[in-house]
């Protein structure tokens, strides 16, 4: 009966919309305010989600939306994803011209059904239908609808009622219905500032936002997500691919994901055990322990991604890893901790979202995180370990999962942790080069460069490349600023014990400084130049954030030649901000001898919209005291 | 049998390593190495099953040794296999070993099924993606397989250069009589095959009358003994260099690669006719006219004939003829972005629904032109992402535009797929070597594609010098042909604002009154004004200014930084940049220097640079020019193209230095 009167429920809705829907296709119905800034304006979108079991859901998705003009075609979105335990039930798109007369309309069979697989991964079981839409003018609208079933409830879509820049939204629409009143948690995100209405009923709940005007983007910003309006769904007991899951909290979720999912994947063989116990038997220190397994693990495995069913939440068991010598992020950590775990090493699985940083939830329990680490808890002093680079240091995690809320998986459940964060001048590289100039302009100097922390992670893979390939770098990309470079006697080295990167080496500079009657002109900062200046923009809507801070400090001697003399140099410049700081100095020694030293501070940090204008000002004070130039004079 | 087992057993052992190799840290010729091909092996061959149908078979085997860790990828392999109408490529006799060094041992592992996965890419293409087990560094990979392939016109290139030096190299073709094939080899790097023949015997169950035709399977059954030559060729070679694809101005590394392609030209069986595929340039135009989804495109006319009176309207001459049908065409059909020879949807369709392909939009064109009384045919080309046509190939070209030829000898080339293209200004994408004429008579020529008038990029800068050591200014900068139809794709697609900060970021100065003329007149240049102020152009050093000639204008970079290049430099097409400057000396100052004027060049009128400054008192003005009349440069010039290079930056970097007035 239940079944029944929902099913009524739906058509009703469905034919009280049609009316209005008609007016949706024409452009001219369009409020005005929503057309500044905009490539496209969603008219009308609706999820509709019927959760009539946990392991069924149907989901329905209805979406008109006029594209504007060429950079609004890219928010049509006529794809569906699914894989095997999902099916597209319904797919259609119909398309109206400017007066809202029907001009092309496609079914199902006219997607285009290819495999999913991006480029990181070697294979993965999801798939994608889509439909390649030519527009033959603009304005056009577009009317997507799509529906389908699976037997994976720990998904539920969430609700991004505005998914871009440069997107006008009219009016979005989500609904879940949960028949069964299973258990459920909602988190609302950045609600504020939006007008969302909420209206709960029997069955489940609805959410109305309407007449956003669209976004512009702004670089050096924070990200879209922290400031639209995000709706978390969950439900308590759950099943994904075939397994039922628990999630009321973070203990809960962590516990089912320790018993289910990966308790039983850590097996080895008693041979590697062996091997395991062999490399550290004459340790005592864990710490050293773990160090030479994890070496032990880079040295024999390489990344790959293969994505099926359920293993996209387990990993591959550890004795296999141990046998093919490669796995996925969660592979080569499961395998790592089997490894520890062989020798008694306390190690637990990590979930974190990588790359853009971004928080696992704390009070939001789900299936959330892009990525797995290792965390070894070592007495409160926590390690982290990145186990998928073959070439990363022990403990050093880099700007890929840095500062964040992560999940560890513990056999008591899950737990909050952050990692740690390499801010500011933990990111420190110096710079030390003795410069000669000789008379005819040219340079010959030899260069130190030491990098820590994130100036590091830049740079540490250098040392695998071969001599070509950097010279080829440093001539084209880090000192693209300088023609006519050659280097020699290139020495790398990366010290993964201490963490720093050293470059060394030789470099000649034809014909640097320019000859005029008596004088040479020469840029003084030869090897670090920062000349990065923010974009202007005439208004600023959105906070600047600077998302990475950084110390760079560079001490040069310059040698002029013995017919040349130094007169008067620029006075020390010294500017101070909340941004950071900068100091310029030259000093002569003698006639024929100048020392440049420079330090620049920038700090990360989010700052209000207004403060943009002086952060550029201050990179543009910097950018020319990074183009200083001086004379020095025929005796 | 023995002679047999001559022919086809390899010299390398599979499965089999020498230990030296194992423990080899890096390669002993090319130091940069990231992985190499020890050995890559292929033989393709006919095969019958007894009803005498043939099909292709390829025999693999690669053998790579991975040096270090940015060679781990060199353990993932992605085989593509063809289907078609319900045919297929089949892969079959997988087999594959990692070798390791492990304690002074060498240690095997062998290739399992776990190890490979099969994708269904789309509805014509499947992956058989395998991932080799225990790769690390120093490992060697031995893997062989055999692809089966019922599309027996279509032999695999031959790749001889990869991005990793290639060892040794052993690669034979063998073809029964009845297949002829030609071949061109292609790139910078060739190998000459030895040629032997050897006969074949098979047999063949035929069901077939007396007087049944060969090969047609009939009522009674029969068994035959047959006896055919076959022909085959092998490209050995040992210490291919590895290609390297990071140099500015290449079109496609591809057609750098060096490689041999087949072509079947016609099938015949004893008994029986030829069966052509192709052979000539009139067999191609000839079976292209008779495609239907090209030649029998461009009869249909019925599908426009109530549009064309009113198009024509105003049209006198047989250029305005041309213009109205071009332009028509350019807006009535869009461009869904898929490029082919052959139509997609059909110019009927195309035409009603307003979007298509490229064969859809220009032979829509090519039919509506001719219509009009033009004499008007399609030009087949190959893009530039695709690879060169070297003989006469249809699968050699993979887009089509169409040539428009006028009574007084004048001819121009017309794509309607670009909104901002113009006669004779086409596309870069278009712009590849030359495309081939096919006329309604089975002719065919070559017409080249690469523009012979100079596209160029003309700037005029008023600059003025504040006592604070700001400047501020006015700027015009003009663009036409292919610098213009390139600008105004990117402005079309820009907003207003982005174009400005792009501006500013690119020329470290702040822009206000920004105005772009000629957007949509294309007949007329596209020109951009703006005015602007900046405190980055007059550097103040003890009292003197120093400024650069050419202002924000100045190259400061060499394009050209690496010390050899082994392929041309291609730049699409000729080109030119001048520059007409002038500096307001500020009241209180004096010409102190000013740079040397300068005039060079490069060999056989490639290009030239000229750089004039004149003190004209109360002003400086400065006039310069940078042109390349070739489009496409010879590696042989690239020594020199750099040297000259090197010198217009050093002279446009060279400064004019004011002082005070004592």
């Amino acid at each position: 009966m239940k079944k029944f009167f929902l099913c009524v429920a739906l058509i009703f809705i469905f034919f009280s919309n049609i009316k209005a829907q008609e007016d949706l296709h024409k452009y001219a119905t369009i409020p005005d305010n929503l057309l500044k800034n905009a490539n496209a304006v969603v008219r009308s979108s609706l999820i509709e989600i019927n959760i009539e079991d946990i392991d069924r859901m149907v989901i329905r998705k209805k979406r008109i939306i006029t594209v504007l003009n060429e950079l609004g075609n890219r928010e049509i979105d006529t794809y569906a994803y699914y894989d095997n335990d999902s099916k597209i039930s319904k797919l259609s798109v119909v398309v109206y011209n400017e007066s809202g007369k029907q001009i092309a309309k496609y079914s199902k069979g006219k997607f285009k059904d290819i495999s999913a697989v991006d480029n990181g991964t070697l294979y993965s079981d999801s798939r994608v239908k889509f439909l390649n839409y030519t527009p033959t003018a603009y304005p056009y609208t577009l009317v997507f609808e799509s529906e389908y079933k699976t037997s994976s409830t720990g998904f539920i879509p969430s609700w991004l009622p505005i998914s871009s820049y440069y997107l006008s939204v009219e009016k979005s629409e989500y609904k879940l219905y949960n028949p069964k009143k299973l258990e459920i948690r909602t988190k609302e995100n950045n609600f504020d500032n939006y007008s969302i209405e909420k209206t709960p009923n029997n069955l489940g709940f609805k959410y109305v936002l309407s007449t956003k005007p669209a976004i512009k983007y702004e670089e050096r910003s924070i990200p879209f997500s922290d400031f639209t309006p995000n709706l978390m769904v969950a439900l308590n007991n759950f099943v994904l691919k075939n397994i039922e899951g628990k999630a009321k909290n973070w203990t809960e979720f962590g516990k089912w994901m320790y018993t289910k999912l990966l308790n039983d994947k850590t097996e080895l063989s008693q041979k590697t055990i062996s091997k395991a116990k062999e490399l550290v038997k004459d340790i005592e220190n864990p710490i050293e322990k773990a160090k030479i397994l994890y070496k032990f693990m880079q040295n024999r495995t390489r990344y790959i991604s293969v994505q099926v069913g359920i293993g996209g939440w387990q990993p591959i068991p550890a004795d296999e890893v141990d046998k093919m010598g490669y796995g996925d992020c969660k592979g080569l950590t499961n395998y790592t901790k089997a490894l520890f775990d062989a020798v008694g090493i306390e190690s637990y699985w990590t979930l974190v979202y990588a790359k853009t940083r971004k928080d696992i939830d704390s009070e939001f329990s789900s299936l959330q995180g892009n990525h797995m680490i290792l965390n070894i808890p070592n007495n409160g002093q926590d390690l982290w370990l990145e186990c998928t680079s073959q070439q990363a240091p022990f403990g050093f995690l880099g700007d890929f999962t840095d500062n964040r809320n992560v999940l560890v998986i513990t056999p008591e459940g899950g737990i909050i942790k952050k990692t740690p964060s390499y801010n500011n001048a933990t990111n420190l590289q110096t710079t030390k080069a003795n410069i000669t100039l000789s008379k005819e302009g040219h340079v010959n100097a030899t260069v130190e460069i030491i990098s820590k922390g994130t100036q590091y992670d830049e740079k540490y893979t250098l040392v695998s490349k071969p001599e070509a390939d950097l010279k080829k770098y440093y001539t084209t990309n880090r000192w693209s600023y300088n023609n006519n470079l050659s280097l020699k006697d290139i020495v790398l080295q990366n010290d993964k014990s201490q963490i720093y990167f050293k470059e060394k080496m030789h470099v000649t500079l034809n014909n640097y400084a320019s000859l005029n009657e008596n004088e040479l002109l020469l840029r003084v900062n030869v090897f670090n130049k920062n000349t990065l200046i923010p974009k202007r923009y005439r208004t600023r809507n959105l906070p600047l954030r600077i998302y990475r801070g950084y110390k760079d400090v560079d001490n040069y001697t310059i040698t002029v030649p013995n017919e040349y003399h130094v007169k008067q140099l620029p006075t020390k410049k010294e500017i101070k901000t909340k941004f950071g700081s900068y100091t310029r100095e030259l000093i002569k020694l003698d006639d024929t001898n100048i020392q440049y030293k420079k330090t620049i501070l920038i700090k990360d940090g989010t700052y209000p919209k207004e403060d943009y204008k002086l952060y550029r000002k201050f990179r543009k004070q910097i950018a020319k005291q990074e183009n200083l130039r001086i004379a020095v004079y025929k005796n | 049998m023995s002679f047999r087992a001559y022919l086809i057993s390899q010299e390398i052992e599979f499965g089999e390593i020498s230990k030296e190799a194992l423990l080899e840290k890096s390669h002993p010729i090319d130091s940069t190495a990231n992985a190499a091909y020890l050995y890559k092996y292929r033989r393709t061959y006919f095969t019958h099953d007894n009803r005498g149908g043939f099909s292709l078979v390829s025999e693999i085997h690669n053998r790579i040794k991975i040096y270090n860790k940015e060679g781990l990828n060199w353990g993932n392999f992605k085989i593509l296999l063809y289907k078609q109408a319900g045919i297929k490529e089949r892969i079959s006799g997988i087999r594959g070993y990692t070798f390791n060094e492990s304690n002074n041992k060498i240690k095997k592992t062998k290739l399992k099924r776990v190890n490979r996965f099969t994708e269904e890419v789309n509805d014509n293409v499947i992956a058989q993606k395998i991932a080799f087990a225990d790769i690390k560094e120093g490992s060697i990979i031995d893997f062989k397989y055999v692809v089966n392939s019922p599309f027996v016109s279509k032999i695999d290139d031959i790749i001889f250069q990869y991005n990793i030096p290639v060892n040794k190299l052993d690669i034979t073709i063998e073809t029964p009589e009845y297949f002829i094939f030609k071949k061109r080899s292609k790139g910078y790097y060739s190998i000459t095959p030895t040629e032997r023949k050897k006969q074949e015997i098979y047999n063949i169950r035929l069901k077939s009358k007396a007087g049944g035709s060969f090969l047609t399977p009939m009522q009674t059954t029969t068994d035959s003994k047959i006896i055919y030559t076959k022909k085959i060729e092998q490209y050995k070679a040992k210490n291919i260099v590895a290609i390297a694809d990071s140099e500015p101005y290449i079109s496609n590394i591809n057609n750098y690669r060096g490689g041999v392609k087949y072509e079947l030209s016609y099938i015949k069986y004893p008994n029986s006719n030829p069966k052509f595929y192709t052979t000539t340039w009139e067999d191609i135009s000839k079976k292209i006219n008779l495609i239907d989804d090209f030649g029998g495109e461009l009869k249909r006319n019925r599908y426009f004939k109530d549009d064309l009176p009113s198009i024509l309207a105003d049209a006198k001459t047989d250029i305005e003829k041309t213009i109205s049908i071009f332009n028509f065409i350019k807006n009535k059909i869009t461009w869904n972005k898929k490029s082919g020879k052959f139509t997609d949807k059909g110019v009927k369709k195309a035409y009603k629904t307003g979007s298509g392909n490229t064969a859809d939009i220009n032979l829509a064109l090519t039919a509506m032109l001719r219509k009009a009384g033009l004499k008007a045919n399609p030009v087949l080309v190959s893009t530039r992402d695709h690879e060169i046509p070297l003989f006469p190939t249809l699968n050699g070209f993979n887009y089509v535009i169409s040539i428009v030829e006028f009574k007084n000898g004048g001819t121009v080339l017309l794509d309607a797929t670009e909104p901002y293209s113009l006669p004779n200004i086409l596309p870069a994408r278009t712009i590849n070597w030359s495309g081939r004429k096919i006329m309604e008579n089975g002719k065919s020529e070559w017409i080249s594609l690469t523009p012979r008038k100079v596209s160029s990029e003309n700037s005029l800068v008023k600059l003025k010098i504040d006592t604070d050591g700001t400047a501020t200014g006015f700027t015009r900068l003009k663009y036409d042909r292919l610098f213009a139809l390139t600008k105004r794709k990117e402005y079309n697609n820009t907003s207003e604002e982005d174009i400005l900060s792009e501006l500013e970021e690119e020329y470290e100065i702040e822009i206000d009154d920004h105005k772009i003329l000629n957007q949509n007149s294309l007949g007329k240049p596209l020109s951009e004004m703006f005015k602007f102020s900046t405190d980055n152009l007059v550097e103040e050093i003890n009292d003197k200014l120093y400024i650069n000639p050419l202002l924000f204008l100045t190259d400061k970079e060499n394009p050209f930084k690496l010390d050899d290049r082994k392929f041309p430099i291609d730049f699409a097409t000729p080109w030119k940049e001048t520059s007409s400057i002038s500096i307001e000396i500020p009241e209180g100052y004096e010409v102190s220097s000013i740079p040397e004027q300068m005039a060079i060049g490069i060999s056989d009128n490639i290009g030239f640079f000229k750089f004039k400054p004149v003190n004209k008192g109360t002003s400086i003005q400065i006039n310069a020019v940078l042109e390349f009349d070739k489009a496409m440069i010879p590696p042989s010039f690239y020594q020199e193209v750099k040297a000259f290079y090197t010198q217009v930056i050093a002279k446009q970097n060279e400064k004019i230095v004011l002082s005070k007035i004592q």
